[in-house]
């Protein structure tokens, strides 16, 4: 998006100025989590399942170049044609392409169901200013399109709004009732608006879940069928995915979709789970298998875990920030925990703070069903941006400052008393705006010793 | 060099040393309860009718979809509305089907997933582009996991296969749960309880 960029803590800061809205938005989402909770207690072989999709994701990336060939040979083989992209603006072009030559001067009509990887490389926006309509066809998506907004999470791309937001988006763009905010009735409006799109539209972009070596196929997983109106009705199907999509094969889609949706909305499967292997008679799929970055991340034994994403969205669900901060704050496609650590490989400068939007309590890598150590790495990010010189300046010296006074303990046992003394006799110098602690909490009573204090004076009696 | 040879040489050079490939599971050795089926369809939307005969599906669907309700039917040997021929094109003379009765390949007990592909569609809209969802399964064609649904399904046999689990739904407005998002409003699975070559 071509906004101003504002930093995570302060969209987050935005965000929670209103308060019961912040409330209702880390209900919902932990609502989400429940349901996944009691969904993932239900089987008892979860945990031997979550080892064996990281297990099978270990062993694909780390032969990804022969399955990515074995994958392009099969597709082929297929009738499918296979796209590289480098870059988003490689996979763009690519995508314009396509278009340009199955409808020539003509005014195209493109349907597209949800997919990622096109929000990462922008590629509305891309088709918008090439004179391209594209109609986002997932529900939520669509919302958060007539909005002109992103999506602020990657399987509930609306979870910020509200019925009533919902409800005076479609009365402006669709003409519903002013007023009428029953999702029954926005949804049905929503069905008929899309119906007539997806019967006209002579192109489907599609993301993809998974991508089978073995086959040359690829599965797309969606609740409401729209992936589905659209690629079977339009002549041309565009396919986009991650390199990292890949998996060995067939049979180990038993193991990713028992897990997907069982994690991202704690359904047993999602209603429509679609393999394509040829296309049908008189239509074309193109598959675009798109980089931007992936080999790169491949490369660093640090982070190279974050390629294992299946994009559930659970790590979203369980984090105490996101669920606070909303997905915009974190300036990202992909947001929340798994954002974090995916978007500083696109641009580290940019995105330095989102690795320090977290409390690295761990929660997202307990609920990962394909057991990326997402905690682990959002403490390594720091650790790197820190290096390269890109963490958050006030950070930068105040932990300097931290590392001096702990360096030196006279000064540390000085200075620990002055701060007691400070909190007991002039609370007001702690308890004011200039201290980022003090926001939206009180600083705690002081003890009136130290430790140290405590142990010199005792330790004669044991 | 181009972006295909650049992409596969940076994941040649980045890729770490081979890991091994897990085993899966083995296959379930419990049989398939229809009950189970029976109970995870209705628990995801869906509605179950169990059937001892195809032709108890007759009066069921001439009851609840009177003329002039558009029915297409692929089971070739029941008295029940249009007969699709084998190359439907394009899907869009489908759109104003109020129900579409299809046959379906097996079900799966822990997900209430039916399986459907190109050997059992006339055109792969059909099961998406129709107002309501009418398919049939047999007691006999039950599989406990998706683990065990994959056995089923030897790679290359299909051009186009889906699971699907339950009518069209949606709950991206505010988390509230609407069925019939943009495919199916219902569901019916006619659940054939003695074998159909009898």
């Amino acid at each position: 998006m071509s906004q101003r960029f504002v930093s995570h803590a302060q969209a987050a800061s935005q965000f929670l100025t209103d308060e019961a809205r912040t409330d209702w938005h880390d209900e919902t989402l932990w609502f989400v989590r429940q349901k996944r909770d009691k969904a993932a207690h239900a089987l008892p072989e979860w945990e031997a399942l979550r080892e064996l999709a990281s297990g099978i994701k270990d062993h694909a990336l780390s032969e990804l170049s022969t399955y990515l060939t074995q994958f392009e040979q099969n597709a082929l083989a297929n009738g499918i044609q296979v796209h590289w992209a480098a870059t988003a603006a490689e996979h763009n072009q690519i995508v314009l392409h396509i278009i340009r030559q199955q409808t020539g001067p003509a005014p195209p009509r493109v349907v597209k169901s949800k997919s990622m990887l096109t929000e990462e490389c922008h590629l509305n926006e891309f088709l918008t200013k090439q004179g391209v309509e594209v109609v986002d066809t997932d529900l939520g998506e669509r919302i958060v399109q007539l909005r002109q907004e992103p999506p602020s999470h990657i399987v509930l791309p609306a979870i910020h709004l509200k019925k009533a937001d919902v409800s005076a988006t479609f009365q402006q763009h669709l003409g519903t009732e002013a007023g009428n905010e029953d999702p029954q009735y926005l949804t049905e409006a929503a069905r008929h608006h899309l119906r007539e799109k997806f019967v006209s539209a002579s192109i489907a972009i599609t993301g993809v879940n998974f991508a089978i070596a073995e086959t040359g196929g690829f599965v797309v997983c969606t609740n409401e069928g729209n992936a589905d109106l659209g690629v079977h009705l339009a002549d041309v199907h565009i396919a986009c995915l991650g390199i990292e999509k890949v998996i060995p094969r067939q049979e180990h889609l038993g193991v990713f979709l028992r897990l997907l949706a069982r994690s991202a909305t704690g359904q047993p499967i999602t209603t429509y789970s679609s393999h394509f292997v040829r296309p049908r008679a008189g239509q074309v799929i193109h598959v675009i298998l798109v980089d931007n970055g992936r080999s790169t991340q491949l490369g660093r034994p640090e982070f190279r875990n974050s390629l294992k994403c299946i994009r559930c969205g659970a790590c979203f669900n369980t984090c105490p920030v996101y669920r606070r901060s909303g997905g915009h704050s974190y300036h990202n496609a992909v947001a929340g925990p798994i954002g974090s650590i995916l978007a500083p490989n696109l641009d580290m400068r940019r995105n330095a703070d989102l690795p320090f939007a977290s409390t690295l309590c761990g929660s997202c890598t307990n609920v990962c069903p394909v057991k990326i150590n997402i905690h682990e790495q959002l403490w390594h990010w720091r650790q790197t941006l820190t290096a390269e010189g890109l963490a958050p300046p006030a950070k930068t010296v105040a932990m300097k400052g931290m590392a001096w006074v702990l360096g030196h303990p006279t000064v540390y046992r000085l200075s620990g008393r002055i701060g007691r003394w400070v909190m007991q006799h002039v609370p007001v110098l702690v308890n004011n705006r200039l201290n980022p602690w003090y926001k939206g909490r009180d600083m705690p009573s002081p003890p009136a010793q130290s430790f140290g204090e405590w142990y010199d004076k005792n330790r004669s009696r044991v | 060099m181009n972006s295909r040879q650049a992409i596969l040489t940076a994941v040649a050079r980045n890729q770490p040393v081979t890991r091994p490939m897990p085993t899966l599971p083995e296959p379930s050795t419990e049989r398939a309860s229809a009950d189970g089926f029976a109970q995870r369809v209705e628990a995801i939307g869906g509605t179950i009718v169990p059937i001892s005969a195809l032709t108890d599906i007759v009066s069921y669907l001439q009851t609840r979809f009177p003329p002039p309700a558009r029915l297409v039917s692929t089971l070739p040997d029941l008295p029940l509305g249009e007969r699709l021929s084998d190359t439907v094109v394009p899907g869009h003379i489908l759109e104003t089907v109020d129900l579409a009765l299809l046959m379906g390949a097996f079900g799966v007990v822990e997900n209430g997933a039916i399986w459907l592909d190109s050997r059992q569609l006339p055109h792969r809209a059909l099961p998406f582009i129709c107002q309501h969802l009418a398919v049939v399964v047999s007691s006999q064609a039950l599989v406990s996991t998706l683990h065990d649904a994959y056995r089923q399904l030897s790679p290359n046999t299909f051009d186009y296969g889906v699971f699907i689990a339950g009518p069209s739904k949606t709950a991206d407005i505010e988390q509230s749960l609407v069925i019939g998002a943009h495919g199916p409003r219902s569901l019916t699975v006619f659940l054939l309880t003695t074998d159909p070559s009898r």
